[in-house]
């Protein structure tokens, strides 16, 4: 019983793990600040005296820019799971043994 | 990060579309192959595909005033080799090209060969030398991580130096410019990644050393990459 109860209590933290880093990069990506592309892309304009400009637009963030927080969060959280949910299969295969 | 959507000439970009897809059409190959063999390796891909996605979604600010993000691809490197990291990093390279317009799709194939291709590539290199001078895991695996995120940008540099060669000192100062851009932005980066996966890969090998060990196993019966 006892067991039962301590796989339990760890599976609910390693939720909480989860959706507390999950949200790290959502914050991190609201921070501002440019990044390197934002500077490459200048350093193109610079190197070229402006005569390069992109064929192709880029199509935007779904719903837009206030979705970046989301989908960066959303990135992490799904890599999470996975990260979480195969040490979860290690660790009882490992107490199985 | 990534080179943007457009910001490759059609040439260029056609040219690492055509580098690319034959080694990552090999990944999957192997991919399929090693699952056959040992479906007790399908955690450890997917594991290696985790930290791509977790790692390169932190945008982190650094200390040349502009932020990036790791690559994750440290882990894969070690335990797959570059051909099948590179399908993993294809698959967060469309997820950010999709929903976050990181990247692009245009400038797939660059973005596949610098992160998924010529960074594990140089990774696991440098885990290869290191393992054979004897040097212990953990090391070895810090080493791969920095060497194949540095790899990844130093590469994303001198595939725009190349596109875009400065008008005065061709391509050299173009490659000074990128590379001070990605490249130093991405060295405490490349520190943090290495740590990380260093010490999620020491948890891993406590849990399954058993299932490490018969990857060491196929990769000498066929080596990787």
């Amino acid at each position: 019983m006892n067991l039962l109860q301590d796989r339990r209590l760890h599976l609910v933290g390693l939720v909480l793990v989860v959706l507390g880093l999950s949200a790290l990069p959502a914050a991190l990506s609201s921070l501002p600040g440019t990044g390197t592309d934002d500077h490459a892309a200048d350093a193109v304009t610079g190197l070229t005296d402006g005569g390069y400009t992109p064929w192709i637009e880029a199509h935007g963030i779904p719903g837009g820019e206030q979705n970046t927080p989301l989908f960066f969060g959303l990135q992490a959280f799904l890599g999470l799971v996975v990260l979480a949910g195969c040490l979860w299969y290690w660790r009882g295969r490992q107490s199985e043994a | 990060m990534h080179i943007m959507e457009g910001f490759l000439p059609p040439i260029w970009a056609a040219f690492w579309f055509a580098l690319a897809l034959p080694v990552v059409a090999y990944g999957v190959h192997r991919i399929r192959r090693l699952v056959a063999e040992d479906r007790q390796l399908l955690p450890l891909l997917a594991v290696s595909g985790a930290f791509i996605f977790v790692l390169s979604s932190l945008k982190l600010p650094s200390v040349t005033g502009s932020s990036s993000h790791p690559t994750g691809t440290g882990a894969g490197a070690v335990l797959f080799g570059p051909s099948v990291t590179s399908v993993l990093a294809t698959i967060v390279l469309v997820y950010q090209a999709l929903f976050l317009a990181h990247g692009g799709f245009t400038t797939l194939g660059a973005n596949v060969f610098s992160m998924g291709i010529a960074g594990p590539a140089v990774g696991y290199g440098v885990y290869r030398c290191c393992r054979g001078l004897g040097i212990g895991t953990c090391p070895a695996v810090f080493a791969t991580a920095v060497a194949a995120d540095l790899a990844t940008y130093l590469v994303t540099s001198a595939q725009l130096a190349l596109a875009f060669p400065a008008t005065t000192g061709g391509v050299l100062t173009s490659l000074v410019t990128f590379g001070g851009i990605f490249a130093l932005t991405q060295v405490p980066l490349a520190v943090i990644e290495g740590l990380v996966i260093t010490l999620v890969f020491r948890y891993i090998v406590t849990l399954r050393g058993d299932v490490l060990e018969r990857l060491d196993g196929l990769r000498r019966e066929a080596p990787s990459p």
